[in-house]
């Protein structure tokens, strides 16, 4: 050929880095939040899904291109400058997005994309209709799925958790993906089972004094207050912190939030007892729980006590 | 040897430019308010990295004196010290947005940047704004590293002196022009390698 036509760089409506770039302040924006805050997963669903569009625009911008009606967001999509007049490029809808990534990457499989469709359609109903549509999910429902999803379009595009998430909450995203990913924890839906039996077959006076006992501890002990998935029961969950302390100085006290990701659970009224994330994610009792605590502020700029483990300090003879 | 015959021979020069291939900066007191002497006029300009609100800024910078003082200097910041203070982790999802459009759009960009041979950092107070949670965070930590680093002075005081800026890792500096050195003249040519 005597002259080869070069198309120009790639719009941003269609380049890779920039959906990518967009993913992640997204995604940055919802970790501002609470994690169990139905905003948090609504900015969670806007950033999968660019980020499903970025894999996707990564493979070939052309892939997002809207064809049913005409070819003209295709020939933009390409590089060059379509004639038409009030142009406006138009991309495929998301839902498409997944089923094209389903056939196009071998790790991302049907279950991948009912998620995608799943959680981004939620987001098109709390944007679009009347219904509330990320109110009352928990987050153990979605969030494991949502990580592990991720996780395959970043490496489909040479990225890891940690590049999108940083360490902390890749950290804490990489615990979710394994705990969900744990077939064996299944088996203590059977304990609960059977926990559940012993406690139906006791006396009704006898279960009312066990859930009151129960109750009375469960204020009392250091931990996040359940209720138990055999008997009902208050019942605690204690964990490890996952996130840095924050706090907020008001009226003299300072209010110090962390969020905790719980590993143990215990109910003394039915005796069940479950140890790991990923058990205690079957059982639902998987969320993470935020840990409040109030300072004087003048008790929480207070130098150590050098004998904190000593009795109070007595002069009385 | 001129600028063009010294820019050739080091690596391959930036000719898909705006401008013209070599620059001629010479100190203004008053100019548009988009650029730095629109908004510092002889004052010491801040630590910046060259078009850092392009896509991808330039790799190199070759500045080459025409008429120098030995009290103008280039100051020069080691990137690294930076990266060692915030981290590669905040920097590298650090987003910024440029404060304009360009080219029809406004464009999300990192402040470090990996690429094929390490990272392209970049930084500039004026042109780029965070747009993002860490974006601002970073923005934050970068300011208060400033006070704490020990720039490197470089003068091009005798015509012909040259000086060669990564541009991707150094960030650069001007210090105040007195005012019987306004004729100071620097010429500039952006290189896209070296050989």
């Amino acid at each position: 050929m005597k002259r080869t036509v070069t198309p120009k760089a790639t719009p941003l409506s269609w380049d890779p880095e920039a959906l990518y770039l967009k993913a992640q302040r997204y995604v940055q924006h919802m970790s501002a939040l609470d994690s169990d805050d139905w905003e948090y997963a609504l900015w969670s669903g806007f950033s999968l899904e660019f980020l499903a569009r970025a894999a996707l625009a990564n493979v070939s911008p052309a892939l997002l291109a809207e064809t049913d009606k005409n070819w003209t967001s295709l020939y933009h999509a390409l590089g060059f400058t379509p004639t038409e007049e009030k142009f406006a490029p138009k991309s495929i809808a998301v839902s498409e997005v997944f089923k094209r990534l389903t056939a196009i990457l071998p790790d991302f499989t049907k279950e991948h994309e009912g998620f995608g469709i799943l959680h981004t359609g939620r987001r098109n109903a709390e944007l679009h209709t009347g219904e509330l549509a990320f109110d009352g999910i928990k987050a153990s429902v979605w969030q494991p799925r949502f990580y592990q999803t991720c996780e395959i379009l970043l490496s489909s595009i040479g990225t890891t958790l940690e590049d999108f998430f940083g360490e902390d909450e890749a950290k804490v995203a990489r615990e979710l993906i394994d705990a969900a990913a744990d077939e064996s924890a299944k088996a203590v839906k059977g304990e609960v089972e059977a926990h559940k039996k012993v406690w139906l077959a006791k006396g009704e006076q006898e279960r009312l004094k066990l859930s009151a006992q129960a109750s009375v501890w469960a204020t009392r002990q250091a931990g996040h207050r359940v209720y138990c998935p055999a008997c009902a029961s208050q019942a605690l969950v204690v964990g490890g912190p996952v996130s840095a302390p924050v706090q907020r100085l008001s009226d003299g006290e300072i209010t110090e939030t962390q969020e905790y990701l719980p590993n143990r659970f215990e109910c003394i009224a039915c005796g069940l007892k479950i140890l790991g994330l990923s058990r205690l994610t079957v059982v639902g009792l998987g969320d993470r729980y935020k840990k409040t605590q109030v300072y004087d502020a003048a008790e929480y700029y207070a130098p150590n006590d050098d004998y904190a483990g000593y009795e109070e300090d007595n002069n009385e003879p | 040897m001129d600028i063009v015959a010294l820019a050739n021979a080091l690596g391959q020069p930036l000719t898909q430019w705006e401008g013209r291939l070599v620059q001629d900066l010479v100190p203004r007191a008053t100019a548009t308010p988009n650029t730095y002497s629109g908004i510092y006029g002889l004052d010491r300009f801040p630590f910046h990295t060259d078009l850092a609100h392009w896509r991808l800024p330039p790799r190199y910078l070759l500045l080459r004196c025409v008429i120098g003082y030995a009290d103008v200097s280039t100051l020069l910041l080691d990137g690294q010290a930076i990266f060692d203070a915030v981290t590669l982790d905040i920097l590298t999802r650090a987003i910024f947005k440029p404060r304009r459009p360009r080219i029809g759009g406004i464009t999300l960009l990192r402040l470090c940047e990996p690429t094929d041979d390490g990272y392209c950092f970049r930084w500039d107070d004026v042109f780029l704004k965070p747009a993002s949670r860490i974006g601002d965070i970073a923005s934050q930590r970068i300011r208060e590293q400033f006070p704490k680093c020990q720039p490197l002075s470089i003068a091009l005081a005798q015509a012909s002196d040259t000086l060669l800026i990564d541009n991707w890792r150094m960030l650069h500096a001007r210090s105040p022009i007195p005012a019987e050195r306004v004729d100071r003249k620097i010429q500039r040519i952006y290189l896209e390698n070296l050989r």
